[in-house]
């Protein structure tokens, strides 16, 4: 078995330099760092990115073992696959595209597993609720808030075609830029600002998930 | 034109406006900048999603499980697509040589076809009398030939009387004789 090393989660477990940037000429300098086989810049790009992209596995598994679990295989295969890599400013959108490829694989294995097994779980059922150790809560009350926001959730994004709900989720969710998401899906921008566009006009048509984020954010 | 005067933006152009704001028409555009009840409403959209964001990363639970790197990190030394390039281009010349070589009817190794055809009937029809002249000499496969290798001179002899015998030796031919001398 290999060797491994632990990466800080954040600036307050790391060191004062090891601090998460925004500024994509400094990420592309690790990365171009790593590609060359720095660990340091290796490390620096984990501790920037796991959070994120765990919270984006997250919000659409659901489970938080799984999300964990496969954050670790999209950061080794993000590494594995650097070299081809062309530009290192586009790292952040890169990793999220292979995340994307990774959860598709999830949802592939685990639909071929309910083939074989007798309950049925599919793309649409699986992981809507998060389970009740995973859903980040401390009190009965805030569980009970964010299962509720789990299932508005839930509820909206059904109403979404998949590249809809991709579009809306990589944008609103996960933050990333209208370019940024262009890049990880591949798609052109005028695209992408289509999807969002059709996206927000059913999340407006949703008034009670604005009323519940409006109650629980005042 | 007068802000009072414009038509507020329609629920199509707020969303627009959200989305890709250079892509509202240009009166569409002054109208936002001068009207605070359209910029209100698009602000609501956008808290309304930003507050859709900032509650899903806070109901998300803590990353327990770090990211754990390997301490020899090997980034796949993929070959670059050029490599394949020359390889293939490589493979592709190679085909073209051995085809060239070898082609029934067009390869180099077939003779040339300065030759005249009547000297190349004239080396078939010397192969075939050679083969007529082998199985003049001895008709008998090769398999028999083989047998009868091992046998000496008077062996054969022997051999070949008890395989053909003569019609004296024959049961039948001594029979038949003999009941014509009997007669």
């Amino acid at each position: 078995m290999s060797k491994i090393e632990t990466v800080p989660l954040n600036s307050d477990q790391g060191a004062t330099s090891d601090r998460v940037t925004d500024t994509v000429s400094e990420i592309a300098g690790w990365v171009q760092n790593a590609k060359r086989g720095s660990r340091h810049a290796c490390n620096r790009l984990v501790e920037q990115f796991q959070e994120k992209i765990f919270r984006m596995v997250f919000y659409r598994i659901r489970s938080r073992s799984d999300a964990e679990d496969l954050t670790q295989e999209i950061f080794l295969q993000a590494f594995k696959s650097l070299p081809r890599l062309k530009n290192e400013e586009r790292f952040k959108s890169w990793l999220f595209s292979i995340a994307i490829n990774r959860i598709r694989d999830y949802y592939r294995k685990k639909k071929l597993r309910s083939f074989f097994m007798t309950s049925i779980e599919s793309e649409e059922s699986v992981g809507r609720t998060p389970r009740q150790e995973d859903d980040g809560g401390t009190g009965a009350l805030q569980r009970v808030i964010r299962k509720d926001f789990w299932q508005q959730v839930g509820i909206l994004l059904d109403k979404m075609p998949r590249m809809e709900r991709e579009v809306f989720t990589l944008r609103f969710m996960d933050q990333l830029s209208i370019r940024e998401v262009s890049q990880a899906l591949k798609k052109n921008e005028s695209t992408v600002k289509t999807h969002l566009y059709r996206g927000i006009q059913k999340f407006r048509k949703e008034a009670s998930m604005r009323n519940f984020l409006q109650e629980v954010i005042s | 034109m007068n802000t009072n005067q414009q038509a507020h933006l329609n629920e199509d152009q707020l969303l627009w406006a959200f989305v890709d704001k250079a892509g509202l028409p240009d009166a569409a555009q002054a109208h936002l900048a001068e009207c605070p009840l359209c910029r209100g409403q698009k602000q609501r959209l956008e808290n309304d999603l930003a507050a859709l964001g900032e509650f899903a990363g806070e109901s998300v639970p803590k990353l327990q499980k770090r990211v754990q790197l390997p301490l020899e990190i090997s980034p796949s030394r993929k070959l670059p697509g050029w490599y394949w390039q020359a390889a293939m281009g490589t493979a592709v010349a190679a085909l073209l040589v051995i085809s060239v070589i070898w082609w029934p009817g067009t390869g180099l190794l077939v003779p040339d076809t300065n030759t005249p055809v009547t000297a190349w009937d004239q080396q078939d029809d010397e192969k075939f009398m050679a083969q007529i002249r082998v199985l003049t000499e001895n008709d008998l496969p090769q398999v028999y030939l083989d047998i009868s290798e091992g046998l000496d001179s008077g062996d054969s002899e022997e051999f070949i009387d008890f395989v053909v015998p003569s019609l004296d030796q024959d049961s039948l031919s001594y029979d038949f004789a003999n009941r014509r001398s009997l007669s």
